[in-house]
């Protein structure tokens, strides 16, 4: 009878050795779904890389941006649904309670899930909320198809619909504009006193200038454009075209004295420039050719020479021809 | 200065900038600097301010009093100075323009998808109607290979200057909130207008003429009615002029026989001490905009005439466009959008008429009056373009085209009925809109529509989408352009998300 009970009690050593080697398995077993876990101590122990997405790769340049706009609302640190975070391609790797939502390519949990109807139960994003497009839908294919990789660039990917430009405002340091043109500006407010709304900032961010002829007073043209040239360093775009043309029609010395004036300065900024009231000398027309930033150009047909033409015209300038009189 | 007659005020601004600002004005603007120095040009006047550099958000406008129209710099570098906008009222047909949509053919006659139907709903089109194909030949023209239409002959070689969005989407389904919404980003009245918007936000280089003209073609004008034009809350200032094209272009401004330049003057002169007194009393904005009228009313005397003139066109010029002097019709208002283009005016908007074709008689079928209005439009736009082009304005000048929704892939059937002609329903789900010119890709098409031109599968854009492109290509964010008005930061794009359309912009 002893020898009977002997055989079916465990020892107090036994019991507990089979407890913890049960509790051992478990936890190996939970771990081992766990990739977080493995992940975070073979990083500590330095046997692997840190996780993430490197900047310049597909998943960072394209699926990012449709996770942050659709995903993490349920899908983050401090709310993240069904254990899953989507906030970054380290979260998104490890998966949630479903297990790793990346893996199998098109089969991948992720995708399954974007792809039921509107209303079906599991539908991600869910019924209700703003769904994505099928351009949006194509990227994430794409990228789980070639193994939701954290590495491969967007030239991996040339199937992959065009992205859209992104515009971005840069924020604006008032203090600094501000201190760019300290420079010019008592020469920009005295001349805005003496012919109003005629020159103005490019934009309320640029040092740069825009000047137009237009609104200056009929025999005032040319004087203006003296005062002008004295801030030709930030001058962009120049328009001397105004109803008053013939003004600009005088005797030689005349044209020469202000072409002259035009010439000697530096323009190391001016974009666009309107003198189709000039007839245009051969030291205008080498002038012309040589500045630097010159995009298009206005001249009266006739007033100009084919050759300067085709000289700017190769260096990339766009020429307009006017064949009439007028503004 | 004598050709601003009004600049003498400018030292007055100081003292009725006292009376203006409100307590909560005074308050709010403590904090900031003195004078715009930095808002270029506003240095007629130096003038307290609520500067950008206070708010950190809030750009500033203000400006000399006498001069609310002055030329302001955008807030970052533009691509666009200023904007034509050709606006086609009663919604032209994308599916017979420039959707090109073959497999409609296939099924035409064909009673349309339930899934067209369940849950939508139509101005006119009731039960279970047909799909109508495309009426007309479409080709490929230019590098671009872009689809149009045989109806749009002149303007199909200018493919390689168009940007299309294909796949415009508004909510609104009947012509007059659908204008008022595209024209002021709300379909609800009291907001401003697109050009209210921008001569607010950049002024106008032509002080002797309005900043921003509205130029009326058609049977009758359009259903929004004056406020596609309007101002809003915005200071009146900035609404739009409606001008004529035809005779005198603003009514009322000749003087009467017998009535001398120098008389009307110190008329006005009168009547401006007298509301200076007023305002002195008052401190009413709106008594300063109405004297700013009476001036530019005055300076347009002379100048707007001569602006409006197309007979001083070339006879070459006029038949490029098909306009004849003396008539009314929207190829003389684009030969008036390009002379007011050349001499500064910021915005000029046209409105043309009778785009509603849905088939109910001849005159409103796709068969037949959609052929003529087609026939009206195209030369004179087709010329436009080119004429911008020719002069270099183009490159700084922002052109759109589109009507306020599109038109349904259905033959409407009124009351159950095919109508007696070719017709299709409004239709807001997907329509196509062009722009060309300043900081656009010529050549391009944006998103696309499904096979049979229902509802756009790729990029779809969203009114606010359409609005917030527009103000940036101006120099605007969208975010930071605000007016205050009562008590809130109202913006053009409204409270919903909006997004840059960046794949149109050059």
């Amino acid at each position: 009878m002893d020898a009977e009970e002997k055989q079916g009690v465990v020892s107090v050593g036994q019991y507990f050795t089979a407890v913890g080697i049960l509790t051992l398995i478990l936890i190996a077993t939970w771990i081992s779904s766990q990739p977080a876990i493995i992940q975070t101590v073979k990083e500590a122990l330095g046997l692997r890389p840190y996780l993430q997405a490197e900047d310049d790769s597909f998943y960072q340049q394209r699926v990012h941006d449709i996770m942050a706009r659709y995903c993490i609302a349920c899908h983050t640190d401090d709310k993240s649904k069904g254990g899953l975070r989507l906030d970054s391609f380290r979260q998104a790797w490890f998966g949630g309670k479903s297990g790793s939502v990346l893996s199998n390519g098109e089969q991948a949990i992720l995708l399954q899930r974007m792809l039921l109807p509107v209303d079906d139960k599991l539908a991600m994003p869910p019924y209700g909320r703003d769904r994505h497009t099928d351009e949006e839908l194509a990227i994430v294919t794409l990228w789980l198809k070639k193994g939701a990789s954290h590495s491969l660039k967007e030239e991996d990917f040339p199937e992959a619909p065009e992205k859209a430009p992104v515009i971005h405002f840069a924020p604006i340091d008032w203090a600094q504009i501000n201190n760019d043109r300290q420079t010019f500006a008592g020469q920009v407010s005295d001349f805005q006193h003496r012919y109003p709304f005629s020159l103005n900032y490019q934009s309320r961010t640029t040092t740069a200038l825009i000047f137009k002829a237009q609104l200056v007073e009929k025999g005032e043209v040319a004087t203006a454009f003296e005062s002008l040239c004295g801030m030709s360093p930030v001058l962009a775009e120049v328009y001397l075209n105004n109803e008053y043309g013939s003004e600009w029609q005088g005797d030689t010395d005349f044209h020469k004295h202000y072409q002259t004036a035009f010439t000697s300065r530096q323009w190391p900024e001016l974009r666009v420039l309107d003198i189709r009231h000039w007839q245009i000398s051969p030291a205008l027309s080498a002038f012309l050719v040589s500045l630097p930033k010159l995009q298009r150009v206005t001249f009266r047909q006739g007033y100009v020479g084919s050759e300067l033409i085709a000289s700017l015209e190769q260096k990339g300038v766009r020429v307009t021809l006017i064949d009439k009189e007028g503004i | 200065m004598s050709k601003f007659p009004f600049l003498h005020l400018a030292t007055q601004a100081k003292d009725t900038q006292r009376i203006d600002l409100t307590r909560r004005n005074f308050l709010t603007g403590s904090g900031a600097t003195v004078g715009g120095a930095m808002m270029g040009g506003a240095a007629l006047a130096s003038i307290i301010s609520k500067s950008a550099m206070a708010g950190g958000t809030q750009l500033d406008f203000t400006r000399p009093m006498n001069s609310p129209l002055a030329p302001l710099p955008p807030q970052y570098p533009a691509r666009a100075k200023r904007v034509i906008y050709l606006h086609m009222a009663g919604a032209p047909s994308q599916l017979e323009l420039f959707d090109f949509k073959p497999e409609l053919k296939k099924y035409d006659g064909k009673t349309a998808p339930e899934s067209f139907l369940k849950g939508k709903r139509f101005a006119f089109i009731s039960g279970k109607p047909k799909l109508l194909a495309p009426l007309y030949d479409f080709k490929q023209h230019g590098q671009s290979g872009a689809w149009i239409s045989d109806r749009l002959p002149h303007l199909a070689k200018h493919a390689d200057d168009l940007c299309f969005i294909k796949s415009m989407q508004t909510d609104q389904f009947n012509h007059a909130p659908a204008q008022i919404l595209m024209h002021t980003g709300n379909a609800v009245s009291g907001n401003p207008s697109l050009g209210a918007w921008t001569t607010y936000g950049l002024g106008t280089f032509n002080q002797n003429l309005p900043g921003y003209v509205s130029l009326i073609s058609g049977s009758r004008s359009p259903d929004g009615g004056k406020q596609l034009w309007g101002s809003g809350f915005l200071p009146s200032v900035y609404q739009g002029v409606k001008c004529r094209s035809d005779g005198d272009p603003v009514l009322y401004l000749s003087n009467p026989d017998g009535v001398s330049r120098n008389a009307r003057r110190k008329v006005l002169d009168a009547i401006a001490d007298i509301n200076m007194q007023t305002h002195g009393a008052l401190g009413d904005p709106e008594t300063l905009t109405r004297i700013s009228q009476y001036e530019m009313a005055y300076r347009m005397q002379v100048e707007a005439n001569d602006a409006f003139d197309i007979k001083k066109e070339s006879q070459a010029t006029l038949a490029m466009y098909g306009a004849q002097p003396g008539k009314k019709s929207y190829a003389n208002n684009c030969l008036v959008a390009r002379r007011l283009a050349e001499r500064g005016v910021r915005f000029i908007q046209l409105f043309d008429y009778d785009w509603d074709h849905h088939g109910t008689n001849q005159n409103d079928s796709l068969s037949h009056g959609f052929v003529n209005k087609c026939k009206s439009i195209d030369q004179s736009t087709a010329a436009l373009l080119s004429d911008l082009k020719r002069t270099g304005l183009l490159d700084d000048t922002l052109v759109v085209w589109g009507g306020e929704f599109g038109r349904t892939p259905m033959q409407e059937n009124r009351g159950g009925q095919d109508n007696q002609f070719a017709g299709r329903d409004h239709h807001p789900h997907a329509f196509t809109t062009w722009m060309a010119g300043a900081g656009v890709k010529g050549g391009y098409t944006l998103g696309e529509t499904d096979e049979l031109g229902y509802s756009v599968v790729k990029d779809p854009v969203e009114m606010q989408d359409f609005h917030a492109t527009f103000l940036y290509l101006l120099g605007f964010d969208h975010l930071q352009f605000t007016y205050r008005f009562q008590g809130l930061d109202h913006k053009l794009t409204g409270l919903k998300k909006a997004k840059i359309l960046g794949k149109i912009l050059a």
